[in-house]
Order: structure tokens, then sequence, then C-alpha cells
């Protein structure tokens, strides 16, 4: 049964993919953003190394002073349920380049694949409705993903259900100081 | 007599904010509070202004303040932060693992409640005899401003922010609004 499910490096890897050169993108911490480092590693990468919860925070303040890039954050099911004031804020506020991907395994992964929420009665396509975010889609395959991808729009919250890859994502081994300062060097003066 | 009152009380909100925008502050996120209430309205109409360039977004919790602050610092601009002092328990492993970790510039304008003196309210007791703490904790340059003359230090605490990549604070009293003895 699990196998049908999207993997979450996959996930990443289709979407970096896909909007690369015309996006920058924002990872939570633990595993995604290990995938992230490791699937395609770049100035254009935020990786978010502590603060669990906030991915979706960062994005919204960037993107509310970028108006010329899109904003692509990859967030998980338990870390956004950590901070669903973001998605009232998001409903809001948000312009239209943020684009919040949640890879919802339904679990704690990073610390040892704890149920979250999620794998019981929550769902976050209705909370991010009710919150108020206007284009919201819930993606379960490959097909569903590339649909959305291909859009005229991408929408403002995507959830993705997935399921984590057997791989464990290496340690990313840049130091936060030299994240934050490449990252903003490509901001501020291009490539 | 209460009109007198009321405007005094704009007067002192518009320095507040004269000076932040002096500190060069063009981004501000905000969970109200009471006492900031005159600050807010003020930023929020500078922000309808399209002549000046300042961006209000109010959030829901002070820890989500520090991300979007983050977000809008790593994009180029200079964020501060208002929040009730409560608001820094909400946000200290943020302010740590967030705002220190990558060294980000993050201005403070955080209402002193609950401090010895003021004991009307005692459930703003404990965090006010934390607050100093706290912000030594997250090693933020902090000044306490409670008298019209201290305002200007808004200024360059702002500054200071940006400049060292590093947290600082303002710590606003009810005293500020309140002098001088108006309604003691």
């Amino acid at each position: 049964m699990k196998s049908s499910f999207l993997i979450t490096r996959d996930v990443i890897e289709t979407i970096v993919n896909r909007l690369s050169g015309t996006c920058v993108f924002i990872s939570n911490l633990g595993y995604r953003s290990r995938e992230l480092y490791s699937t395609a590693d770049g100035p254009d990468k935020f990786y978010m190394l502590g603060s669990m919860g906030l991915a979706s925070s960062i994005g919204l303040g960037l993107s509310a002073v970028l108006e010329n890039r899109e904003v692509i954050v990859f967030d998980g099911d338990a870390s956004i349920i950590m901070n669903l004031g973001s998605l009232g804020s998001i409903a809001n506020f948000a312009c239209k380049n943020l684009h919040v991907f949640v890879l919802d395994n339904r679990s704690n992964a990073s610390t040892g694949g704890q149920n979250s929420p999620t794998a019981m009665r929550t769902d976050l396509f209705k909370i991010a409705k009710a919150a108020g975010v206007d284009k919201v889609a819930r993606v379960t395959d490959k097909r569903a993903l590339m649909l959305v991808l291909n859009g005229k729009e991408l929408p403002t919250v995507v959830i993705v259900r997935c399921t984590d890859s057997n791989i464990i994502p290496p340690v990313i081994p840049l130091s936060p100081i030299r994240i934050k300062k490449r990252f903003m060097e490509y901001l501020h003066h291009g490539e | 007599m209460e009109r007198i009152v009321t405007r005094r009380k704009k007067i002192i909100d518009r320095t507040i904010v004269d000076a932040m925008l002096r500190g060069n502050i063009d981004f501000v996120s905000s969970v109200p509070c009471s006492l900031l209430a005159g600050v807010l309205d003020d930023i929020s109409n500078f922000s309808n202004d399209r002549r000046r360039k300042l961006i209000h977004l109010p959030v829901t919790r002070e820890e989500e303040g520090v991300g979007v602050c983050a977000g809008a610092y790593l994009g180029g601009s200079r964020p501060a932060l208002l929040m009730q002092n409560s608001g820094l328990g909400n946000s200290t492993n943020a302010l740590l693992s967030l705002t220190n970790l990558y060294k980000l510039g993050l201005f403070l304008l955080v209402s002193f409640r609950g401090r010895v003196g003021e004991e009307d309210i005692e459930a703003q007791m404990p965090m006010g005899g934390a607050t100093e703490k706290i912000l030594s904790v997250v090693g933020a340059k902090s000044r306490v401003i409670e008298r019209q003359t201290d305002v200007g230090a808004i200024e360059s605490l702002a500054k200071i922010a940006y400049q060292k990549e590093q947290i600082t604070a303002a710590l606003v009293t009810s005293a500020l609004w309140n002098e001088p003895g108006e309604t003691q």
C-alpha cells in the first residue's frame, strides 16, 4: 500500500526541477531540508535549521518584500500544525508570489516517525480552506502534482500526501551564516 | 480634559513611530497590545500611504512574527516586531534558533507590563520579572523607555540591529504616556 504514495524526496525533486530559476526555496528543518540540499543545493535555497513551525512564516515575510520573485516553501504536516495561525495570516495578507507545499507524511518523520494529527482525524486541506486561503490544492499522485505545477497559476497552499523514502538524507554541512549570506547575495545581486 | 490627554497620548505615539522610521525600519509585524494601540494605528495608516515605504503585517502569535521578520530581513528589509512582553516567552526559541542562529537584524518594540510597582494585574507580574532576563538570554541590546526624552533611543537601537545583525529591544512602559504626572 505504502509504495503507491509519492515519496517526499521525489516530490521535492519534481517541484525544484520544474520551478528552479524563477523561484526561491525555503525548507522546513529536518529531513525536508536535507532532501532539498542533497537533491539540488544552491544559493536559491534557504534551509531553516531550527525554529520548527516557522517555514511558512519566513516565506510569508520574504514574499511580502520580494515583489518580483516567487517564493516556494517546503513545510511538513506536523510543523505547520504547530503554527496554524500562519494559515490565517497567509489567507489574509499573502501576496500572489507565495506557495506553500505541505508534504504530508502523516508523521514526525525526523524524530522517529511518531503519528502526527493528520494520521488521525485532522485534515489540513480543510483547515487551510477554513482559514480563508483561496487557492488550496490536494495532491495524492504524480499526475495531480504535475497538473498543479503546469497550471496557469500555482495555488497558495498545496497539501501533498506522501511517504518518506527509505534513504536517510545526509546532514547539511553548511553553516547557518553561510546559508544566509549566499541566499541574500543571490537575492540582491542575482545569480 | 479627556481630549487633551488623548492628544498628548497621540503625540507620544507619533514620536515613537517617527523614531522607528528614522531608525530606517520599513517592515513592521505585530501582535496587539493596548499600550501600543495608538502606535499600531499610526503604523497601519502609514502602511496604507503609498508615498511611505512601510509594510505592516499583523500576525497571530509573536513566534510567527519572528519568522515573518526573518523572511523580510532576508528579502532586504529592516524589520521590527511589536508585542507585549508576554510575547517574549512565546518567541524565545525562534529568537535564538532563527534570528540569532543566522545573525538576522531585528528590532523589538515591547510594551513592558507587570513591573514592580504595577501590581494591579497580578497575572502580568511573572513575565514582568522575567522580561529583562529573557532579553539578556537572547543577547538583545535593550533599553527601558519611560520618559519622552528616552524615545530618541529607539532610532539608535533600530540602527544597531541592522548594522550589527542582532536583536535590539526598546521596552516601553506605561509611565511614558502618563508623564508628567497627568493622571497620578
